[in-house]
């Protein structure tokens, strides 16, 4: 491909540009639904656009002591390795050649920010970072592994660790949505406690650890957490989408673009419901629940699924 | 009625005289005894059923304190006591009713009576440098005196 | 793992009023917790020796905010005994519909604000929603939403007239299904269980010990209730029940609150349907002859006292105020040991402080 190909690809479709104008729409969504289902009216379109702009114009303020230089490395490189993630994943166009073991890439791609987060709670070595940072760093170590098992189900259906293979599976045999409904709900939940969203908002639970690791950061080290965060909601969506509704729709078409946006908002809007419906689980709740129930279900599908 | 047993109760273990008992509107009972009886008192009133303390009044008299306890089920009981200006000290309820530490170090910290016994006594409404004295004590004389409380420029503080 | 010590307070997302609160945590347990009030002390006891009976109606409704009616309704109690004063029997029911009014009002507030504190940012609406209602009664009735100076010495100030009768009937049918609704659907959610249940538990001795009133005494299986128990402002002449629990947990205190709010707006509808007619309020003295007086009453919160000396003087010569929620300060430290951080919200949300009380 030539050099303007790769540079739109790279930075308006499907990369920079469209992820971000996604990330927003998708968080207004977010934030319009809860308020809906709380009796209030909710924002305007372009709340979150506003929000950004205006993180990106405030002072950036960081207690002393911190190393400035990791203070600022961290949050570029969680929304880094998340743009990264993204051109892996086949938006209706094929950016990037898929090959053998880009499933996991993407899985490691996508699992940085956690550990960023948890990093950056040590950084600013406030009393409320270090508990929000020591309790991400819980939660990464358990949903990241149901996340992991869940979303292996589609791949060790077709034996290969491909994403253009596990798409090509699903044009094949269907969606993998029917017969691993367990695991699209179990990769769900596994997605929800990554994003960390309610109920497992425990490390930025507002009530006990102000905003958990991220307490100190303003400015526009705050815009780039932002960024992350909402980016990482489109990823992990669009990694679910493709991993299990990859059937129904054809590549390098408007319609599959349009119903690819479709199934986005559909999923937002299933999350959005049960961030409304939950209160917070404490960490210790979080733990148990995911050791004891999620991950030896998510156990017994893969097996399921290996032996039929 | 429980308050008028414990009444009766107090009036034969304390040996006081009948006429000191007087009754306050809204159905309060008061008894006046002395500040060594206080203990036994609290005691007896303790087994006649009543475990209530709403609360313990400090107020200045002329030149003496009066301290106040107030008991209540289904009624009122008040136990009323004298203590000098020179050496206001009284034996502290807390060991008998935990849930006196509070009135207690409120009685000290704003009139300065010494509660024997207190198990925590640190100020519990007034800061820890305060330096006016003790607030609610009458004062002979109209007070616009500065507080007694550093300011940020006094204490030599920067930023 | 280190022990860190987290500052909650005195500010804090947490709280709504300014209290200092450290707690020592090893790992995520809290090990031990200080506590040190005296952030919005203002001196009220002072400043009331140094107004007259009537201006200490005004300064004494501004000692809390939630429960202003009470604290007001009280003193003037306490003045009217003095006084030896006979509150026309009209005046007295309207006092007592804006007592259980401002009852309704503080649970409903309390249960968003434990409903925030644990996450449950759904119910927090819904319940500052519905206490609108209550709010936009009150304002109709007396000119302001919280804070309503109605109480004067010798009777109350306003009056209700037909608007306001069938305003307030049919406002309180609105709540009464919208509060029974919210007790049906957290009565048996399971993740407010899971936060609620087993947290913060005081037994029935430690209640006895420490004094405790009011709905985390009720919660704990004590049977107190000054409504019931010493009859003030014509209670003895309404029907009502009072709720009584055994668990003690968070849990118990929250579906305790919410039964309270059901009887109390029974007993509002049984107010407006039997107001009495005649004058509201009767003229008082400027000068109390002296005495002293001890008057309690059934704040939201708890059992609030006062106490009155009156030297013959325009000026009170002594008032002293215990507000329920110091009986229930003593019992925070004892009630998180051994949990951990999370649960300190719960814990200081289900105990229901009004530190602008305990602090004067």
């Amino acid at each position: 491909m030539n050099q303007f190909d790769l540079f739109f690809r790279i930075f308006i479709f499907p990369g920079f540009l469209f992820l971000l104008v996604i990330a927003l729409f998708l968080h207004w969504l977010d934030r319009k639904l809860i308020a809906r289902f709380q009796g209030r009216v909710g924002p305007p379109w372009y709340q979150p656009l506003a929000d950004l702009v205006k993180l990106f114009a405030k002072e950036d303020i960081l207690p002393s002591g911190t190393n400035l230089f990791f203070a600022a490395l961290l949050p570029l490189i969680s929304f880094a390795s998340v743009l990264t993630a993204s051109f892996y994943l086949p938006i209706a166009i094929q950016s990037v050649p898929s090959f053998q073991g880009d499933f996991i890439v993407l899985m490691f791609l996508l699992s940085m920010p956690s550990l960023m987060y948890f990093l950056a709670g040590w950084v600013t070595r406030g009393v409320y970072s270090v508990i929000g940072g020591n309790r991400a760093l819980l939660q990464y170590f358990s949903y990241e592994v149901l996340f992991l098992l869940a979303m292996s189900g589609t791949a060790i259906a077709n034996g290969s660790w491909s994403l253009a293979d596990i798409r090509l599976a699903q044009i094949k045999e269907g969606p993998y949505i029917f017969p691993q409904i367990a695991g699209f709900l179990l990769s769900l939940a596994g997605l929800i406690g990554k994003l960390k969203r309610e109920p497992y908002d425990i490390p930025k639970a507002k009530s006990e650890v102000i905003a958990g690791a991220l307490t100190e950061f303003s400015g526009k080290k705050l815009a780039l957490w932002y960024l992350t965060i909402q980016s990482q909601t489109v990823v992990g969506l669009s990694f679910l989408i493709h991993c299990f509704f990859s059937g129904f729709w054809q590549m390098n078409t408007i319609s599959g673009l349009f119903i690819f946006l479709l199934l986005l908002i559909i999923l937002q809007c299933v999350l959005s419901a049960i961030s409304a419906i939950y209160a917070r689980l404490r960490i210790d709740q979080l733990i148990h629940l995911n050791w004891h129930f999620l991950i030896p279900l998510a156990l017994f599908h893969n097996i399921f699924i290996l032996l039929i | 009625m429980n308050t008028e047993k414990a009444v009766n109760k107090l009036q034969d273990v304390l040996n006081l005289d009948r006429s000191i008992t007087k009754l306050m509107p809204l159905n309060e009972a008061e008894i006046t005894i002395s500040k060594q009886q206080i203990l036994l008192a609290v005691k007896t009133i303790l087994k006649s059923g009543i475990w209530h303390l709403s609360a313990i009044t400090c107020q200045q008299l002329e030149n003496d304190f009066i301290l106040l306890y107030h008991f209540w089920k289904s009624g009122g009981l008040t136990l009323r006591i004298k203590l000098v200006e020179k050496n206001p000290q009284i034996d502290s309820i807390c060991s008998l009713i935990p849930g006196a530490e509070f009135y207690e170090r409120e009685a000290r910290e704003m009139f300065g009576i010494e509660f024997l016994g207190l198990p925590n006594p640190i100020p519990l409404l007034l800061p820890d440098d305060w330096q006016g004295g003790y607030p609610m004590r009458e004062k002979k004389q109209l007070s616009h005196e500065e507080p007694k409380v550093k300011t940020r420029q006094q204490k030599g503080k920067t930023s | 793992m280190s022990k860190i010590t987290v500052p909650i307070g005195p500010q804090h997302p947490l709280l709504k009023e300014p209290l200092s609160f450290l707690v020592s945590l090893e790992g995520e347990k809290v090990t031990d917790s200080t506590l040190r009030l005296g952030y919005v002390h203002r001196g009220i006891e002072k400043l009331a020796e140094q107004r007259t009976y009537i201006q200490n109606v005004y300064l004494i409704e501004r000692i809390c905010g939630i429960c202003s009616h009470v604290h007001s309704t009280t003193y003037c109690q306490s003045v009217e005994a003095l006084l030896k004063l006979e509150v026309p029997k009209r005046g007295l029911y309207i006092r007592m519909l804006l007592c259980e009014l401002e009852r309704i009002h503080s649970h409903l507030l309390w249960l968003g604000v434990l409903a925030k504190n644990i996450g449950l940012n759904t119910l927090f609406m819904y319940a500052w929603r519905d206490r609108e209602i209550v709010l936009d009664i009150m304002e109709e009735i007396s000119g302001g939403r919280v804070s309503h100076a109605v109480n004067i010495i010798g009777g109350v100030r306003v009056d209700l007239n037909e608007k306001h009768l069938s305003l307030l009937q049919k406002s309180l049918q609105e709540l009464t299904m919208r509060v029974e609704e919210i007790l049906r659907s957290i009565e048996n959610d399971r993740s407010f269980r899971a936060r609620t249940r087993n947290i913060g538990h005081l037994s029935l001795e430690d209640i006895r010990r420490y004094c405790v009133v009011g709905p985390v005494a009720r919660a704990s299986g004590l049977d107190i209730d000054i409504r019931r128990d010493a009859p003030y402002a014509a209670y003895d002449e309404l029907d009502f029940e009072v709720p009584l629990m055994t668990e003690g947990d968070v849990w118990a205190r929250s579906i305790l609150r919410i039964l309270e709010t059901i009887q109390a707006i029974r007993l509002c509808t049984q107010i407006i349907r039997s107001l009495p007619d005649g004058p509201v309020s009767v003229s008082a003295r400027r000068r109390v002859p002296a005495g002293e007086v001890v008057s309690r009453a059934e704040a939201p919160r708890g059992e609030v006292f006062y106490y009155v000396r009156s030297d013959g003087s325009q000026n009170p010569a002594r008032l002293k105020v215990r507000t329920p929620t110091l009986t229930t300060l003593i019992t925070l430290p004892g009630q998180l040991k051994n949990m951990q951080l999370a649960d300190v919200s719960a814990v200081i949300a289900g105990v229901d402080l009004c530190i602008a009380c305990g602090d004067r």
